[in-house]
């Protein structure tokens, strides 16, 4: 897969120009998109715009910053002003918003190259991707497999080589599921490192702005570019860059394994991710046991809480100040009822009416409250656990990409997320890197949690893995542009 | 368990509309994922060990330039003059 590094190489020996690569990804994005459906809006204008400034940039001899003029897909909940950002629903399908969001924001003024907004599951609820107004993101290792999800359409562009990296959002895995499914790294920021103003809520104490990319190395260019403490993000608190304090020499660092984590496991998951243990012991790492007794109970807490704050935040769509709004209605009531039942697909109705319930009254004790309580469990085992080791190994999923329609309820799907939900309740930062294949030859995900804002520790170890396996595990799909 | 009582109500607090819906497959489903909900109920109550909050940080409390009217409407359905218009049976514009 191409790397950030290769890209600004190429650029700075001037052996191609930005326009001619940006030209190129969109050409690739163009024919690919029809089998993968990663994006669900190209901007070449707004590409060929910013690719344009960084050439000028390059015949003044000016030197480029590490992500400048490398071509990226960004997740479509993430608004973009002028720009459509559709959050995959019918109810956002014409939205442009008129502010940008502060990871936008950032991006754009360092000179990245967005070729457009990424597929995703509507408002972000899923593990599939199959969850789109727009039709689900294919893995493109398989194509009769789901890319994963949320962030489906930034993992399958990386991985489908129509991205050089992509931005995703991470609620309850969003970023590292998909990574897993299609075999790239994704990295989950540490609630608070990254601004989350401008990214569509789906639950705000949840929600985490991150990276995907094909390596850890540009997973850690690219949160740099993006982390910082926002003013207008009152839960913002800025982290320090990572990218040249990584280190592969992880001798000496304890790695905790929690048994709760690895029941369950599909036989390749298992194989692979106790063969990438083996390969941290031969590094030096001393790999010691710990628990995770709130393991179980995570899984049910998250629904609950993070349902409880969507049908909070999606209760702002009622067809007026903007988004879908219904064509025939008998009162003002029934037109709010009619706009909101059109505008939103059944998974997200279905988790707005779980959300309504534990909050009602008569149940939001014994739902809700009892779901907080677990939170602080939940964060509570996290700090135990780190007393023992610098960060727990897991795997980031029980399975490898799942084919097509293969959940049978939304309760069998939840289940995809039971590795990767405690990340998110206890705020921590966590990577999930390919760590092998199973059977089908599909991509494994290895998960990586660590302290709060010490994502240099889990991406040293995610980059010691790499070197140690020569990298054999971030495998091409062989589509889109492969070689430059 | 949910009753159908239970679903048309929470339907009507979440604004959604049932009509069209296949009930019984809804019931079921929500049914399931209450079911689901409910494991927290069986999860050990711990003994707390309460820390100090982290403070919510504030910022100052200044006037600063914000989206002008039109930027803010852009999106609306319908506006009139500076407003947002919700039209619905019985909502008129006062002349």
């Amino acid at each position: 897969m191409i790397r950030i590094a290769d890209v600004t190489r190429l650029l700075s020996e001037k052996k191609l120009s930005c326009r001619e690569l940006t030209e190129k990804y969109l050409a690739e994005a163009k024919k690919t998109n029809d089998a993968i459906n990663a994006y669900i809006t190209l901007t070449d204008e707004e590409a060929l715009r910013a690719a344009t400034k960084v050439d000028a940039k390059i015949a003044r001899g000016e030197k480029l910053s590490p992500i400048e003029g490398v071509p990226f897909v960004l997740k479509d909940n993430i608004s973009t002003r002028g720009i459509r950002t559709t959050c995959a629903s019918r109810m956002l399908e014409h939205y442009e918003p008129v502010y940008d969001a502060e990871v936008w924001r950032a991006l754009r003024d360092k000179g990245a190259v967005m070729l457009g907004k990424g597929n995703m599951d509507e408002f972000a609820m899923g593990s599939t991707c199959e969850h789109s107004y727009f039709g689900g993101a294919k893995n493109p290792h398989d194509l009769n497999r789901v890319a994963g999800g949320s962030s489906g359409g930034s993992a399958a562009a990386v991985a489908g080589g129509i991205a050089v990296y992509g931005i995703g959002s991470d609620t309850g895995g969003s970023i590292r599921e998909p990574a897993a499914f299609c075999g790239i790294v994704g990295l989950k920021p540490t609630y608070g490192a990254v601004s989350r103003r401008g990214l569509i809520a789906f639950a705000s104490s949840l929600d985490q702005i991150g990276p995907l990319a094909s390596c850890t190395e540009d997973a850690a260019l690219v949160f740099d570019a993006i982390c910082g403490k926002d003013p207008m993000d009152m839960t913002s608190r800025g982290a320090e860059p990572v990218s040249d304090r990584l280190t592969p020499d992880v001798r000496g660092l304890k790695l905790g394994i929690a048994p709760e984590f690895f029941e369950n496991l599909s036989d390749g998951v298992r194989e692979a991710v106790e063969r990438a243990i083996e390969t941290y012991r031969a590094l030096g790492a001393e790999i010691v046991d710990v628990s995770f007794p709130t393991l179980p109970y995570s899984l049910p807490a998250y629904y609950i809480l993070a349902c409880a704050e969507a049908s909070s935040n999606l209760g702002r769509y009622d067809g007026i100040r903007y988004g879908h709004c219904a064509e025939s209605f008998a009162d003002l009531d029934d037109m709010i009822c009619k706009t909101r039942t059109e505008g939103f697909g059944a998974e997200v109705r279905r988790r707005i009416l779980l959300g309504t319930y534990v909050l009602s009254a008569g149940y939001f004790d014994a739902y809700y409250k009892s779901a907080q309580r677990l939170r602080r469990d939940v964060t509570a085992d996290f700090e135990d656990v780190f007393t023992k080791c610098d960060a727990l190994v897991t795997p980031t999923a029980p399975m490898t990409a799942l084919r097509a329609k293969q959940h049978a309820s939304p309760v069998e799907a939840y289940h995809t997320d039971i590795c990767t939900v405690p990340v998110n309740i206890a705020g921590v930062p966590a990577v999930s890197l390919p760590c092998g294949a199973d059977g089908d030859g599909m991509p494994v995900g290895l998960q990586l949690i660590g302290r709060r804002f010490d994502e240099r520790t889990i991406l040293s170890l995610s980059l010691a893995f790499e070197r140690a396996t020569e990298g054999r595990y971030l495998v091409s799909a062989g589509m889109g542009v492969t070689e430059l | 368990m949910v009753t159908y009582e239970e679903l048309k109500k929470i339907a009507a607090l979440a604004k959604l509309s049932l009509e069209g819906e296949d009930a019984e497959k809804l019931l079921d489903e929500m049914s399931n994922m209450v079911a689901f909900a409910d494991q927290v109920s069986r999860a050990p109550v711990r003994e707390r060990r309460e820390g100090p909050r982290e403070p919510s940080p504030l910022r100052p409390d200044e006037a600063r330039p914000s989206l002008s009217p039109d930027e803010v409407l852009q999106n609306a359905h319908e506006r009139s003059e500076n407003f947002f218009l919700a039209r619905g049976k019985g909502l008129t514009v006062a002349e």
